[in-house]
């Protein structure tokens, strides 16, 4: 099948073309992997290239380790331990997707004769840096240009922009208002105090106007501030619930794979924690912005007309604590990341401990958890302190830098008045109008700190907004759920593209019909289920109900028809009225006692002091296994689906028990499509087709009696399940 | 035996002895075992512990990841068997070790590391520190968003330059 060519033959134009980076020893390599009129070329830098006929070839399949995988050629009648593969390359994780669509690129071939390439969109590439794309996003983060911040928080506030604007008019006419405050002090000095001429009550009603027009300007000032903060505080809270709504519903949009990849602490925290700091920075230190930065501006132009030089003198620090400012910001950002990291943490294991407490109490292994926790708590404690630490080191020395021009000042405006160059009014005036420059810039000093915080938080809301959440190509708003036959064609899927978990599964299932999976654990039995109830999207094939691609229907409309019954009951925190009510909120309570009923479970609902209206806590503490396991079952009942599923639905619980669910879920299937996965197997004896999954494909289909007599995996699956029965016994 | 307490027959757990377990490699380039008599010309060899003692403990498997056995010291095997083991090993477990770091830089959530692996130059992306970023003893495990394993073997022996740029990033 192999063949080195002459080194002088290079192999024509590639029609399908990609790159591995390991060589045999595992060592970094640049080499190509090209595919040409049904041969493949393997060429490893200056090597002599290798040429693989695909005749004779029954498949190409990637195998995958630790950090790195290989691809290998599976020849037709290959011995079982496939000893006889031919291994073309290997690589590292990094080309893992190229590989991916190159095995599907030949696998192809072999199957139809057809060349097919790989478009360049499915590699996750960035073009201009060559980087991985981050899982769910489309943009290359390290390539997004430096306006994604501002973008994003423009996005944010642009609902609110008509009620901020309002707000900081409010706000910035306070500030002036208050600016013209040194005018009345100057003249107050200059005019009155100062003054020679007058007569002393000349001098008195002066003092009394200047004294008057200040309480009135301040009055007017505050009046004006107590306005704007009110609605400041409006606009804020509003925000918030904003962006926490469009968070958690985004949490609930996202795909499962994305969702399994981060812990309850860390969304938790984005829902909370980072939605507050981001509303406080809007709305305070936005609010603060405009306002310092319109009365700076004023300022800076009375200062000006009074004396140039001087304010030459005020501003003289400014730059110094500018480009401080700058060069710290990097150090101060990553400082508070790993507070974030630790924050989140912490929160982590908290929900772990609270979460699993039953676990760790009857494990007693309390102590354990304790010091965990305390060990977590303590490296908190410390990144804070750093932080904190490294904080109070840069803020006095930015803060002394700032004063420097106060001083200067003082002594060259003193000097000035003196020599009679500048009137004692003048520079208390000027001295007043200090402030108005040096806090916006004080303020400003402190902003690494609270833009650290700030953009750490939006970056970590936005991780979560700008994910994709599902393939909506497809779907077809006016498709509705018909219910009717399903077929499964030439399906195949894989959590990773590189592993395929399910192949070639072909399957027609009758409506009405109940259909049992039956296999060994990790088959992909539950896959199956995943894909019908469209968690996750076929890789390849389609599945149909009533002919139309399930993908075409809406999510929400194709979810009113199905229902599941899982191992693991959840039940919400509420009362039992509320949990069976989940499937239907505006069921009337005949019918959610009528599905109780048919699910067995009216009998102990009555029998609790407080019958439907007993509440029960997160998962059901205060009921048993089977109670809970009947009350999901009302609620798959109320639901009154079209399409049912049930995934090891009776497993956990007891014969007893378990027999009386059998006797729910026996008025439940009746006349749904259903599908049941159930490793005792005595308990799919009501189904009409049993479909054995072996190894991701569909292995047996046929009644008992039929699977029974083909004597093969089934077979001996009952086998085994007699003789634990018998041992038990 | 592994513990006092328990026993591997308690658990039905097959440990593999060097004379009753040799390797060696096919035809076809694969590592292949002869193991109480039965010829198995492919096999698959997985460390049970790989951070924790990636010496012992390392389970041999047919391609259809049934378990034959488990070889509980590799050191207990003749010098030979032990370069062929070590082979297959650093076949499955690819995980070059940094040597320098040149930049870490961190864009939107994500950290970007530029490293240098011997001579070679590289650029890795990862995410979410806390997890992927993993400290074993004296060793560091980096995993980025392909799911490439790094390693930095003993900290305290890199450049104090190239320490202090990862140290913000560790916990």
């Amino acid at each position: 099948m192999a063949q080195f060519l002459p080194k002088t033959e290079a192999p024509e134009p590639a029609e399908v073309k990609v790159g591995f980076d390991l060589n045999d020893k595992n060592e970094y390599c640049s080499g190509t992997l090209s595919f040409q009129h049904g041969q493949i070329f393997v060429q490893n830098g200056s090597e002599a290239p290798r040429r693989y006929s695909l005749t004779n070839v029954s498949e190409i399949v990637q195998r995958t380790f630790s950090g790195c995988s290989t691809l290998e050629l599976v020849p037709q009648n290959h011995a079982e331990d496939f000893s006889d593969s031919i291994m073309l390359c290997r690589f590292s994780m990094s080309k893992l997707n190229e590989m991916g669509e190159f095995c599907k690129v030949i696998n192809h071939y072999i199957e139809t004769g057809e060349t097919t390439s790989i478009p360049p969109e499915v590699l996750r590439v960035c073009p201009k840096c060559g980087r991985s794309y981050a899982k769910g996003l489309e943009v290359c983060l390290f390539c997004v240009d430096r306006g994604y911040v501002l973008r994003h928080t423009l996005d944010l506030v642009r609902p609110y922009v008509g009620k901020l604007l309002f707000a900081s008019l409010l706000i910035t006419v306070a500030s002036l208002l208050s600016a013209i405050v040194p005018v009345f002090n100057a003249r107050l000095v200059d005019t009155y105090l100062n003054s020679t001429a007058l007569s002393s009550s000349e001098i008195v009603a002066g003092v009394v106007r200047c004294a008057a027009a200040i309480g009135l300007i301040q009055s007017v000032s505050v009046i004006f501030r107590i306005i704007s903060q009110r609605r400041a505080n409006r606009i804020s809270c509003a925000m918030s619930d904003d962006l926490r709504k469009r968070l958690y519903d985004k949490i609930q949009r996202l795909s499962l794979t994305s969702i399994s990849k981060k812990t309850s602490g860390d969304l938790m925290k984005r829902v909370t924690n980072d939605t507050e700091t981001v509303r406080n920075f809007i709305t305070n230190q936005g609010l603060y912005a405009v306002e310092k930065a319109i009365s700076f501006l004023a300022v800076l132009i009375i200062l000006i007309s009074i004396s140039p030089w001087l304010t030459l003198l005020v501003l003289a620090p400014a730059p110094i604590v500018l480009f401080a400012i700058y060069k710290f910001w990097s150090t101060i950002r990553i400082r508070y990341n790993r507070q974030w990291r630790c924050e989140s943490r912490v929160n982590s294991v908290l929900h772990d401990i609270v979460k699993g407490i039953r676990v760790i109490k009857s494990f007693g292994t309390e102590k354990r958890e304790i010091a965990k926790f305390d060990a977590l708590c303590k490296r908190l404690c410390k990144v804070c302190v750093s932080n904190e630490q490294f904080w109070a080191m840069i803020f006095p020395y930015l803060t002394f830098v700032m004063g420097i021009g106060e001083f200067l000042v003082l002594y060259f405006g003193g000097r000035a008045v003196i020599e009679g160059g500048m009137k004692t009014g003048q520079l208390l005036e000027f001295t007043l109008y200090l402030v108005y420059i040096y806090q916006p810039l004080r303020w400003a000093s402190t902003l690494p700190r609270r833009l650290g915080e700030f953009t750490t938080s939006l970056i970590k809301i936005f991780e979560i907004l700008d994910e994709k959440s599902e393939n909506n190509d497809l779907i077809d708003p006016n498709a509705d759920f018909v219910p009717g036959d399903i077929e499964f064609s030439n399906v195949r899927f894989g959590y990773k593209t590189y592993e395929t978990v399910l192949k070639d599964i072909d399957l027609h299932v009758d409506k009405g019909k109940m259909i049992g999976l039956v296999g060994h654990s990790g088959a992909g039995k539950s896959t199956l289920i995943n894909l019908i109830l469209r968690l996750y999207e076929t890789d390849s094939g389609k599945i149909t109900l009533n002919g139309v691609d399930i993908r075409t229907i809406p999510q929400e409309v194709y979810r009113k028809h199905t229902a599941v019954v899982f191992q693991e009951t959840f039940l919400f925190m509420g009362t039992i009225y509320d949990n069976i009510a989940y499937a239907r909120p505006d069921a009337h309570p005949s019918e959610i006692i009528a599905a109780a009923k048919a699910a067995n479970a009216h009998g102990f609902i009555m029998d609790l002091p407080d019958g439907y209206n007993t509440l029960i806590g997160e998962d059901g503490h205060n009921l048993s296994g089977g109670e809970r396991q009947r009350i999901s079952i009302a609620r798959a009942v109320l639901r009154n689906p079209d399409l049912l599923i049930l995934d090891e639905a009776t497993s956990a619980l007891d014969p007893e028990t378990e027999q009386s669910i059998q006797e729910a879920l026996a008025k439940l299937v009746k006349g749904r499509t259903t599908f049941a996965i159930a490793h005792r197997l005595a308990t799919l004896k009501n189904a009409d087709t049993l479909v054995v999954i072996d190894k991701g494909r569909i292995a047996e289909t046929g009644t008992h009696n039929e699977l029974v007599a083909k004597n093969g995996i089934y077979a001996k699956l009952v086998k085994a399940q007699r003789q634990t029965a018998k041992l038990t016994k | 035996m592994a513990t006092d307490t328990i026993s591997p027959e308690t658990l039905k757990t097959e440990y593999l002895r060097p004379d009753e377990c040799v390797f060696y490699v096919s035809n076809a380039g694969f590592i292949g075992a002869e193991i109480k008599g039965v010829r198995y010309d492919r096999v698959l060899l997985k460390r049970a512990l790989p951070f924790g003692a990636p010496e012992d403990y390392v389970c041999v498997s047919d391609i259809e990841k049934n378990e034959i056995g488990i070889i509980e010291h590799v050191s207990d095997f003749s010098e030979e068997q032990q370069t062929l083991i070590h082979k297959e090993l650093t076949l499955r477990y690819f995980t070059p070790v940094i040597s320098d770091i040149i930049s870490i830089k961190e864009k939107m959530g994500h950290f970007y590391f530029d490293v240098k692996i011997g001579d070679v130059q590289k650029s890795f992306t990862v995410k979410d520190l806390s997890k992927n970023v993993r400290m074993h003893g004296e060793n560091i495990d980096i995993i980025d968003i392909d799911g490439n394993r790094y390693r930095i073997e003993d900290l305290s022996a890199i450049a104090t330059r190239a320490r202090r740029k990862l140290e913000p990033y560790l916990y």
